[in-house]
């Protein structure tokens, strides 16, 4: 693939991935957990991971998390989405490399949720030194479902659209 | 979709049901409540909960307040300046184990319980 084509498509849905951040921050959620969240720019990273691969991916989700900590300053949130991106994404990696014969990317966006969530309570255990924090979890799981399994269903559209444009103009 | 997606599904609702049971499990075998407030790792406070207290608490760190109202046997942080609210917005909490956290200000209440069984009883 050509290589600056390939660097600006990387930059686009980076900018994707931080706009979709931020704009998840501004809708309010009716349940109060720390790091509750739509999981909206998990569209952007699981469908860079299925079409340009794990390493390109983990960039792109890196770089939104630097981004947004620029853009909204706050170095707390910062710790939290960091280490759930990171886990995230090698969740998502794993599952889809070794058990995409089983799960479809919605199984794999579901994983990417629980990790996620695991790894932001776990973190803010950690931070607080508090264990009882963990009684989070059961009820994120449970909503990490549902983001999880939209943001899989969608991530289907967007991966056709974006293997469609990468073959049509033969970038790869 | 296919058939361990829904399998992976299943599986989830369980274990997290399976999860809240627990969590309330462990809560039901107290007969004494604290209500205890921690900032940054450390202890602040501990108040005995019952539903004869009404007392109101106010948290002050460097980085804000927060009001907390300890009340007929609840506790919800009444008020606070943080930037999410979701302390506030998390509501009253009554059960041991149950918690409210509030992460801008590194502030934690939680309910703990003590099961002080007599040992012996003697006539």
């Amino acid at each position: 693939m050509n290589k600056t084509r390939n660097f600006t498509f990387l930059a686009l849905l980076t900018a994707f991935a931080v706009l979709l951040s931020l704009f998840e921050n501004i809708i309010p959620l009716p349940i109060a957990a720390p790091g509750a969240k739509l999981g909206l720019p998990n569209m952007i990273i699981l469908s860079s991971l299925v079409v340009f691969g794990f390493k390109k991916s983990l960039t792109i989700n890196i770089v939104r998390t630097f981004l947004v900590l620029i853009i909204i300053g706050n170095p707390i949130s910062f710790i939290y989405s960091f280490f759930g991106a990171v886990f995230s994404i090698m969740a998502m990696y794993i599952v889809h490399r070794y058990f995409s014969n089983y799960f479809s990317l919605i199984g794999v966006s579901i994983f990417g949720a629980l990790a996620h969530n695991t790894a932001q309570v776990a973190t803010a255990s950690v931070i607080l030194e508090n264990l009882n924090i963990l009684s989070y979890l059961p009820v994120m799981y449970l909503i990490s479902l549902f983001t999880g399994f939209f943001v899989g269903y969608s991530s289907n559209f967007i991966v056709k659209q974006l293997n469609k444009v990468l073959y049509k103009t033969e970038w790869r | 979709m296919t058939k361990y997606d829904k399998i992976l599904i299943i599986l989830v609702v369980l274990v997290s049901l399976f999860g809240m049971y627990l969590v309330r499990e462990r809560a039901s075998n107290y007969n004494k409540k604290y209500v205890e407030i921690i900032i940054d790792g450390t202890e602040h406070s501990k108040y005995i909960l019952d539903n004869t207290i009404d007392k109101e608490i106010e948290v002050v760190t460097d980085k804000g307040y927060n009001i907390i109202h300890i009340k007929n046997g609840q506790v919800l942080v009444e008020e606070s300046d943080c930037n999410n609210q979701l302390c506030v917005r998390k509501g009253v909490i009554e059960e041991p184990g149950e918690i409210i956290v509030c992460l801008p200000h590194k502030v934690v209440v939680q309910i703990t319980g003590s099961s002080e069984d007599l040992d012996s009883i003697s006539y």
